[in-house]
């Protein structure tokens, strides 16, 4: 598809003696019609996410806000039914991070309090299926403005909790406890996203309880707010 | 919360289904209407219309049937232009009354107008301003490179031609030095700001300001443009942020009012590609843009607008209004090089026209502010032809702008050699001025058996250096391969550096195929199969 406009030293058909080609046009190779696109049948693209826990916390697990993060990396393929309406899917590696303020009153998991920090993370691959209204239905081979309802659901293969503690002769010891039996390890949430174009403001809402009801722990926040990116 | 979700969808559904957008009626006639082409029109408009014997009480100029357009107002929450060209209206309306305008017995079509994106892509290089050596050798390269002397040195300045340019704002062309000049002999005729619906335009982007000053620009040394007599239709039509699709509809209502005034060259640095468009839409025939261009060119305007800036970008290829065949669409070179530059959109168009139609420099020294600055873009290539055109048609004056287009064309460097980089090339004053002398054979065809060699003749081929050639021209070699249809399979520029420049064998060619080469101003072709 695109021009090979090369500055090299190369053959043109069968010259005998090398040239430098400035400029050179295969129109065979050129295919007008576009058979991928944003706008077109089915598209696929990578993405990208950066997001903050955004929803209120509760006592006994008080979050630091902006340093609790989403992260997410992922592919996406989007399937066009009607020219304002598609439908697709997303597979994404997940990551989410709560940072649990080290107050008095603190009981997830325990209430021992660290002096540098503590936190449980969640990561792990997930899939999602979403249906997207498109704002402009007349646009041309662009994703153009939209918005996207869906549900998604996550396996958080890797659950960490993870402190952080100076003692008293200086030296930070970091503990690292995994196999976490309080928790849940399938996650399912609704998520929105309304963006124009390679970005989307994105929004999501937990529906799955983290901990297992019997440890009786408070929920950690379930919104997560957070811009994202598609490579394309 | 599924349930949820679903109702918040099904909210969305039916708050679009009742959402106010923009949309575009097309009457089936204009039975009942009167017209007074003596009142409508400037007296210029008709002496050019006579002159040229294009009609002065044609239908596409009669105003649209009131009936029509008060029946369509009851209904509609707005009307927001009506176009004679185009017999049609834009309205603002929501989904369950355009079905009913739809089903209306004088509707012939409906079409929806929403968001789109407009096109002013261009580069602008920070630099100590034009007095650094580079930018004056740039400067008068610029002009230099179309011949412009030969049209300055006869005295064709395009007095007495009417250049409308349509572009986003035209801010300090009130105060800018390189105006001076305009300003002075009160060459700026007429202003409407369509988006605004004012008179001022000279506020705004500063695009319009770098590509009016390529038409008519001046500095104390030397002429930014060549039109410095032309007289001026300024009108803004670009917004640039919101509600865009009315760019286009603003570009018509100019060309209209361009029309009316009695605009003879159209001048427009801008263009629409994928927020609206597919690729393999970019026939001439589809967008409304395009299609009033094409409208435009039968009034006897001249319609010049930029190939695109795309060539790196996904879209690749000429932009629209430049797909319309009877718009003269300009693509960009490089100076350093003198071939296509490397932004500049690729034909042709989605339909197999040529395109573009012609070049010229796409990185040139404009006004900017209150300064002269390096600017790159195809937006910068089509004023300079803009201006090229108004010299030439003041030199014939009984040309009618299709004359024009073609005597154009045929004066361009590498006629009647083309591709679809860079057109018939850049176009040369002094062909337009005299009859072109017949160029000496720069090379042979070498047939032996089925092996084709193009070789260069002995007193073109191994400079050394330049100074051995004894002149400072590029040596770009072009060759074309088309089919028997006339479309071109490939197209290459090569850089000349020894005397056997191509070495082909017969069996690459199909029947029917046609090889053209073109080197230092000669041309010729061979044709396939080889007469034995």
């Amino acid at each position: 598809m695109k021009t090979r406009f090369i500055i090299i030293f190369v053959f043109c058909f069968a010259s005998v003696q090398s040239q430098t080609v400035l400029l050179d046009v295969d129109r065979k190779q050129e295919q007008r019609r576009p058979e991928s696109g944003p706008n077109t049948k089915t598209f696929s693209h990578a993405f990208f996410r950066l997001g903050a826990v955004a929803s209120g916390d509760f006592e006994g697990a008080r979050i630091a806000y902006g340093s609790s993060l989403n992260l997410a990396v992922g592919a996406r393929k989007k399937y066009k039914i009607t020219r304002a309406i598609s439908a697709g899917y997303d597979l994404e590696i997940n990551y989410t991070d709560y940072k649990l303020l080290q107050r008095k009153g603190k009981i997830l998991p325990d209430t021992i309090l660290f002096n540098k920090s503590e936190r449980l993370d969640f990561a792990g691959p997930g899939l999602g299926f979403f249906t997207r209204i498109n704002f402009d239905p007349q646009r041309g081979n662009t994703l153009g403005g939209y918005l996207d309802i869906g549900i998604a659901g996550l396996w958080n293969a890797s659950i960490k909790r993870i402190t952080k503690n100076k003692l008293p002769d200086g030296t930070l010891v970091k503990t690292v406890l995994k196999n976490l039996t309080y928790v849940n390890d399938i996650d399912a949430k609704l998520i929105a996203r309304i963006g124009k174009n390679h970005f989307s403001l994105y929004a999501s809402y937990r529906l799955t309880e983290y901990f297992k009801p019997s440890f009786n722990y408070p929920d950690l926040p379930r919104v997560v707010i957070g811009i994202e990116a598609a490579a394309f | 919360m599924k349930i949820s979700g679903t109702l918040i969808l099904a909210l969305l559904f039916f708050a679009r289904a009742g959402a106010v957008e923009k949309y575009w009626i097309t009457f089936t006639d204009k039975h009942d209407v009167s017209f007074d082409p003596l009142l409508y029109f400037s007296k210029r408009t008709i002496d050019q219309r006579l002159l040229y014997n294009i009609p002065v009480n044609d239908s596409s100029d009669y105003p649209l049937n009131e009936s029509y357009l008060s029946r369509i107002s009851g209904l509609v929450d707005s009307v927001s232009f009506a176009s004679r060209w185009l017999n049609g209206v834009a309205v603002y309306t929501d989904e369950v009354k355009i079905k009913t305008i739809n089903d209306l017995p004088f509707v012939k079509s409906v079409s929806s107008m929403s968001n789109t994106k407009l096109f002013i892509s261009f580069s602008k290089k920070n630099s100590p301003g034009y007095k650094s050596k580079y930018e004056k050798e740039l400067l008068k390269y610029q002009l230099l490179r179309l011949e412009g002397d030969s049209f300055i040195v006869k005295g064709f300045d395009g007095t007495g031609i009417r250049i409308a340019v349509f572009d986003a704002g035209f801010p300090n062309v009130d105060k800018h030095p390189a105006f001076e000049t305009i300003r002075k002999n009160k060459k700026i005729i007429a202003t409407y700001d369509f988006v605004k619906h004012t008179e001022n335009v000279f506020k705004f982007h500063w695009h319009g300001t770098a590509t009016l000053s390529c038409i008519v620009g001046k500095t104390d040394s030397a002429n930014i443009g060549l039109a410095t007599g032309a007289e001026l239709l300024l009108a803004r039509t670009e917004n640039g942020a919101s509600e865009r699709f009315s760019e286009e509809e603003n570009w018509l209502a100019a060309a209209e009012w361009a029309d009316k005034l009695g605009a003879n060259i159209i001048s427009s640095s801008l263009g629409y590609t994928e927020y609206r468009y597919f690729n393999n839409q970019m026939d001439g025939h589809t967008s409304l843009i395009a299609r009033a261009a094409t409208v435009a060119a039968s009034k006897g305007i001249l319609v010049v607008n930029a190939a695109g800036n795309e060539c790196n970008n996904n879209w690749h290829y000429i932009v629209t209004p430049g797909d319309a065949d009877s718009v003269l669409t300009v693509g960009g070179t490089d100076p350093e090089t003198d071939f296509h530059i490397s932004f500049s959109s690729l034909g042709p168009s989605s339909n197999g026209k040529l395109k573009p139609n012609v070049s010229a420099p796409g990185h040139v020294v404009a006004a900017y502010k209150n300064k002269l600055v390096q600017v790159s873009g195809t937006s910068f290539s089509t004023p300079l032809i803009a201006g090229f055109a108004a010299c030439a048609w003041q030199s014939h004056k009984q040309w009618t702008n299709m004359d024009l287009f073609n005597a154009i064309e045929k004066s361009s460097h590498l006629y009647p050699y083309y591709d679809y980089a860079h057109g018939f090339g850049i176009p040369q004053a002094s062909r337009i001025l005299a009859t072109p002398i017949e160029t000496e054979p720069t090379f042979d065809f070498v047939i032996i058996n089925n092996d084709i060699k193009v070789v260069l003749r002995e007193q073109f081929s191994y400079p050394d250096t330049e100074e051995a050639l004894g002149y400072t021209a590029h040596r770009n070699f072009y060759y074309k391969v088309e089919d028997k249809n006339g479309s071109i399979l490939r197209y290459s520029t090569l850089l000349a550096e020894g005397k056997e420049m191509l070495h082909l064998l017969e069996e690459q060619f199909q029947n029917g195929d046609v090889l053209t080469v073109h080197f230092e101003g000669y041309t010729r072709a061979l044709n396939f199969p080889l007469e034995k």
